[in-house]
């Protein structure tokens, strides 16, 4: 079991759920980031899809993920020129981390020095709940207690 | 008729009468207008045209039925792709494989493109400009993931370019040349949008910052216009006006885990590709025309965003890794540059129409017609992408 750090409300267009995804959605609406291993290679897959990437399987579990690690690249979104839902959250720092499981995730990053906008920064994993028990995965900077 | 290969050419183009933010011109309309400029640039008439592609249907651009049928054309071959910018190379691809196979005789490439803030306020009802890609369980092709607020394709890019410039060392200073560089060569080029608004590397950083190291003159513009080629074969260019223009080499968009986050670039280790020291491929296209690098009289990129051109120097092995920065300092951009760029003024400083105007430019530059951005001797131009696709054009 990863626990991860409970950031809180999610804000944001709300994920696409159907039944290939909700597992992984279901998860992180616990606290916990599960990807699916390959049964047939083990090889862990994101993002989720119902096939493995390296041997074409389709066969798979669950699998408990860690998801701190190091910030690999992080920018700071100035402008939401995209879904304007995003208007009330800027400037925010988003990037992709390098976890310790050894796949590059993708989040937003919560901290409040920049810290985190140096590639290698650490960072934890953390979730924010988002409606109907489902979970957004994001990761939280030393910073921010 | 079968024809080969190098027997395929362009030998008419035609843009609407001007590029703009909102031209207050339907769609249709303008296509109708670069269509006619085609028709004329060529000498053919209407009813030589037997093939039609195009890559935006509507509500961005024109779906291939309406426009048929509005013209009155009688047409055997139809390829309409997918509403995005990343087709101009396969549909000038697929247009000469069509002409080779007989298919067809005469196919006009047509591409127009109108914005929310534009026409398409009009035509709402067929569903609007949004794409939302970014909603797919991988998130869009651009990198962009509607969740995680790097939900535009302009976001996703500055991370590209931000884990290169953290990679290598690049500074603002070496993606504010990029921009400069364009912003200059559109100067000489009536139709560019930005070609009256002068960038300087000082009045760069004045520039509003959207996702930090991008400010807003590091994108691509979004714009109207449209933009047409006719493609034939080499025996119908002969009864012509114009010098034909060979498409001499193409190569297709290059697709897997490794070049899913279509602005970077293998090796980089952006989205879920790997990150690894980094050797192009040899490239197809170059064997294809039988042209090597050192021959080429210009180059042609998707500059949607401006690190965009970090990507394709080195994707296609014009420098090694992480040395496009200094590739562009000491070459430049400008048309009497060792290899000129872009002398339309790209995406960034002309206007966005997904490598069309690019194209159009580049016959225009092959059949000295460029006027003052003329580059001197132009015989080999070669059209790039950092998805990897590619066309050369020769004559
Ligand atoms: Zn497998
Ligand atoms: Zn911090």
């Amino acid at each position: 079991m990863t626990d991860l750090r409970p950031v809180g409300e999610y804000i944001g267009p709300a994920p696409v759920v159907h039944p290939d995804n909700e597992n992984y959605w279901k998860a992180l609406g616990r606290g916990t980031l599960q990807l699916q291993r390959c049964s047939s290679c083990g090889t862990v897959r994101f993002p989720v899809a119902p096939v493995c990437y390296h041997c074409g399987s389709q066969d798979d579990d669950w699998v408990d993920v860690a998801a701190g690690g190091s910030v690999s690249a992080a920018i700071r979104v100035e402008r939401a020129t995209g879904d304007s839902v995003w208007a009330s959250q800027v400037p925010f720092i988003a990037g992709q981390v390098d976890t310790s499981s050894g796949i590059r995730l993708p989040g937003r990053i919560f901290c409040e020095c920049g810290g985190a906008l140096e590639h290698g920064a650490t960072v934890e994993g953390g979730y924010l709940a988002a409606p109907g028990d489902y979970g957004v995965l994001c990761f939280v900077h030393g910073c921010v207690k | 008729m079968k024809v080969s290969a190098e027997d395929v050419c362009i030998v008419g183009i035609g843009q609407s009468q001007r590029f703009g933010f909102d031209l207050g011109k339907s769609p249709m309309r303008l296509q109708v207008e670069a269509f006619n400029a085609a028709l004329l640039d060529s000498g053919l008439g209407r009813g030589d045209i037997d093939g039609f592609a195009t890559a935006h249907g509507s509500p961005r651009g024109v779906d291939y039925e309406e426009f048929i049928s509005a013209v009155g054309l009688d047409i055997s071959y139809v390829d309409q792709a997918w509403s995005h910018g990343r087709w101009a190379t396969g549909i000038v691809a697929h247009a000469a494989l069509a002409i080779m196979s007989g298919m067809a005789d005469t196919v006009a490439v047509c591409n127009t493109t109108s914005t929310g803030k534009g026409y398409q306020r009009y035509l709402k009802a067929l569903g609007g400009s949004g794409a939302k890609e970014g909603l797919r369980d991988f998130g869009g092709g651009h990198g962009e993931w509607a969740v995680t607020g790097v939900d535009t394709p302009g976001a996703a890019t500055s991370l590209v370019a931000k884990r290169y410039m953290d990679r290598y060392g690049a500074t603002r200073d070496d993606l504010a040349r990029v921009t400069v560089g364009f912003r200059e060569n559109a100067s000489r080029n009536p139709m560019a949008i930005l070609g009256s608004k002068p960038l300087t590397m000082e009045s760069y950083y004045d520039e509003p910052v959207i996702t930090d190291p991008f400010r807003r003159c590091d994108y691509a513009l979004a714009n109207e216009g449209s933009n047409v080629l006719i493609v034939t074969s080499r025996e119908r260019a002969a009864d012509l006006a114009k010098p034909a223009v060979t498409i001499a080499g193409a190569q297709s968009v290059r697709a897997n885990r490794d070049n899913y986050v279509l602005f970077s670039r293998p090796g980089l280790g952006v989205g879920f590709a790997p990150e690894y020291p980094f050797v192009p491929e040899r490239q197809r296209v170059y064997d294809m025309a039988d042209v090597a690098q050192s021959d080429l009289d210009g180059l042609y990129l998707y500059d949607s965003f401006s690190s965009n051109l970090w990507m394709v120097l080195e994707q296609f092995g014009f420098c090694a890794e992480g040395e496009a920065p200094d590739w562009i300092r000491e070459n430049g951009l400008s048309p009497n540059s060792p290899l000129p760029v872009n002398t339309n003024g790209g995406l960034m400083a002309e206007g966005h129409f997904s490598g069309y105007a690019h194209l159009v430019e580049m016959v225009r530059q092959l059949r000295g017609e460029a006027g003052e951005r003329q580059i001197a001797d132009a015989h080999a131009l070669q059209w790039a992408t950092p998805w990897g696709d590619s066309l050369m054009f020769t004559a």
